[in-house]
């Protein structure tokens, strides 16, 4: 099972690199929005960039699953399905999704360091709230991707199914991130709450999952 | 199962509860209370006049007025003399002891109590600030000993008087039995879609889809409702309050499964699918209704200081009214997902004609 | 217009009141909230009864088209 999981994550990993095209159209996407965000609004204080920071996260992560989506259907892709058992097909997705979001997310952290030096300042915490944080978003949004793409795999309806059910996740998300810019105590029961929701909706998904595989 | 939905007992019972719940919830009257105070700050040493409006009273008509002021369990005093103005207006007359219990304090405040032999209790809660212009050090012994009268008082049917909700308690039948009719409609949805998954039987599906559908009418209502409370209440159409997020972001998702069923062609392909999607979005939801109302304050009954729903406030008059409001609205909410399913297996059975 | 409107109705909830409320129809007490609650909430039902009868009619049009 492992050997499949690595196959297929090698797999994932193969077809964005062939598309690296795109992946730096991600990349730039987020520095322009982050520049944007500097324009419109240079003294951004720590409180807002919580905000900022995790809304438009969510909102990447909704284009990051759309692209793993996006080459469903093709010849070589239908090829690995068959050969695969679909919890495994499911996990490969949500570890990738996980290390994309993270590697985003790390990226346009450093560009709001870059931009906004003087409240926001590099913490090696972060980066854990940060690694939770991906795993319990592409938890999460890795089965309802694989859902949106029997509904013809629109973006719009990617975000409306997906966006409510982040919300908690987003919340817990931006707490975290306060508390520990601005040097509060930190409540260590968010990241098992975090984690305990990324179980349950993992889970889950591995339960449901093989329901919506090939028919 | 199938023949209990033809029964019409249960859609009947419903109607009944549910007139029930309009004509009590309404004429049922509220308890008296105050209304406003004047003035609001006394000064030790001083004899003060209250001057007092209150809601539903009836003081011309009554036998026997007492009223104290308390501090706390031990420390209060009694009125020197109380002058009934009309049916709704008092004033009374307090000889406020020259220290506070506390000597060492500016201020406290202190609860106002009126004890009226036909209506009981008319208890308004640290309504007046008592000052001490010379605070000490030393301690202060008497004056502030009288004891309150205990009154057992009849048991009255009638609403709790709560200051800014006053007649707006009644809307706990509507507007809170709503959502309690919601969930439990969402919940027999839920269990239906883990039927259709397990015996791919696309009548279950189509059940699942009419219950969640009612749901969301239920849910929508619940919202407009609620909005128009908030408005009479706390002054704003809408307030960062976690259960009102709670139950709008629920809402959300049930709406994105109604249009994620909508954008499926294909009936079993579309059964699954959504039947996948519902399951995994309840589940989602739990965290929503049970870690993050703990981790923020709110404006709903019991918490942040406002009237609580829960032990005393939801009393035995309230209760014999809101528990069938929501087994009212509950059945109200079955008959109507019930037609809808009938609606879509004719329709099931029309394309099965049409395809054969 | 509105004042009278709402005479009329606060009229009909002094009838009501049997049990010997007496402060409903001023507004102080808000009652016009609770009427509003509960008209939407019966609307909303109609409304939704409504669009059952729209999806009746568009099935029996089915049925006669085959």
């Amino acid at each position: 099972m492992l050997n499949s999981i690595i196959t297929l994550l090698k797999y994932n990993i193969n077809v964005e690199y062939r598309r690296y095209a795109q992946l730096g159209g991600v990349v730039l996407f987020s520095w322009i929005v982050c520049y944007l965000i500097y324009r419109v609004h240079p003294g951004m204080d720590v409180m807002e960039f919580g905000y900022v920071y995790w809304i438009f996260l969510m909102i990447l992560c909704v284009n990051i699953c759309l692209r793993i989506e996006s080459h469903h259907g093709s010849a070589e892709h239908l090829f690995l399905y068959q050969h695969s058992e679909p919890n495994n097909v499911l996990v490969a997705k949500i570890v990738f999704n996980a290390m994309y979001i993270f590697i985003l997310g790390f990226l346009f952290y450093i560009f709001f360091i870059i931009y906004f030096s003087s409240a926001i300042i590099f913490h090696l915490e972060f980066l854990l709230v940060l690694i939770v944080g991906s795993i319990s978003l592409s938890a999460s949004m890795s089965f309802v991707s694989a859902i949106n793409s029997y509904a013809g795999g629109q973006n719009t309806l990617l975000s409306i199914l997906a966006l409510p059910l982040l919300i908690p996740v987003i919340l817990i998300l931006k707490s975290l991130t306060d508390e520990i810019f601005l040097n509060e105590n930190i409540e260590y029961l968010k990241y098992l709450t975090l984690i305990s929701i990324s179980f349950i909706t993992g889970a889950l998904s591995l339960i449901l999952f093989p329901f919506v595989w090939k028919e | 199962m199938q023949k209990l939905l033809l029964q019409s007992w249960w859609k009947l019972l419903g109607i009944i509860i549910m007139l029930y719940v309009l004509i009590a919830g309404f004429i049922v009257p509220l308890k008296p209370g105050v209304l406003s105070i004047e003035p609001l700050e006394i000064e030790c040493g001083s004899s003060a006049i209250l001057h007092i409006s209150a809601y539903n009273s009836h003081f011309n008509e009554v036998k026997k007025l007492k009223a104290y002021l308390k501090i706390d369990s031990i420390n209060q005093i009694e009125a020197a003399d109380i002058r009934v103005l009309n049916r709704k207006e008092l004033d009374i007359v307090f000889d406020i002891p020259s220290h506070l219990p506390d000597t060492s304090k500016t201020s406290e405040r202190a609860t106002l109590v009126i004890l009226d032999v036909d209506q009981g209790f008319l208890i308004t809660p640290s309504a007046i600030a008592i000052t001490q212009s010379e605070p000490s050090n030393y301690p202060f012994y008497g004056q502030w000993n009288d004891e309150i009268d205990s009154f057992s008082g009849h048991w009255s049917f009638a609403f709790p008087f709560r200051s800014i909700l006053y007649e707006t308690i009644r809307n706990t039948f509507f507007h809170v039995a709503i959502w309690f009719a919601m969930f439990v409609l969402l919940i027999v949805g839920l269990i239906y879609s883990v039927k259709y998954l397990y015996g791919r039987q696309l009548n279950h599906d189509a059940v699942a889809a009419s219950f969640t559908h009612v749901a969301v009418v239920f849910g929508l209502l619940g919202v407009a409702t609620g909005s128009v409370w908030a408005k009479n209440t706390w002054g704003v159409y809408w307030t960062n309050d976690p259960k009102l997020n709670m139950s709008v972001v629920a809402l959300m998702i049930y709406l994105a499964y109604s249009i994620l069923r909508s954008s499926i062609a294909g009936d079993d392909r579309r059964a699954q699918v959504s039947a996948a999607f519902n399951i995994f979005a309840f589940a989602a939801m739990i965290p929503l209704i049970f870690i993050i109302p703990r981790m923020t304050s709110s404006l709903h009954p019991g918490n942040g200081g406002n009237p609580a729903l829960g032990g005393e406030d939801l009393d035995h008059t309230l209760r014999l009214i809101f528990y069938p409001a929501i087994i009212g609205l509950t059945l109200l909410g079955t008959w109507i997902s019930t037609l809808l399913y009938r609606i879509r297996k004719i329709q099931l059975k029309i394309i099965d004609r049409s395809l054969n | 217009m509105k004042n009278k409107l709402i005479a009329i109705v606060s009229f009909c909830f002094i009838h009501m009141s049997l049990f010997g409320a007496t402060d409903h129809y001023d507004n102080i007490g808000k009652i016009y909230a609770v009427v509003a609650v509960v008209a939407i909430t019966l609307l909303g039902i109609a409304a939704f009864l409504f669009y059952l009868e729209r999806r009746i009619n568009s099935l029996e049009k089915q049925l006669e088209d085959e």
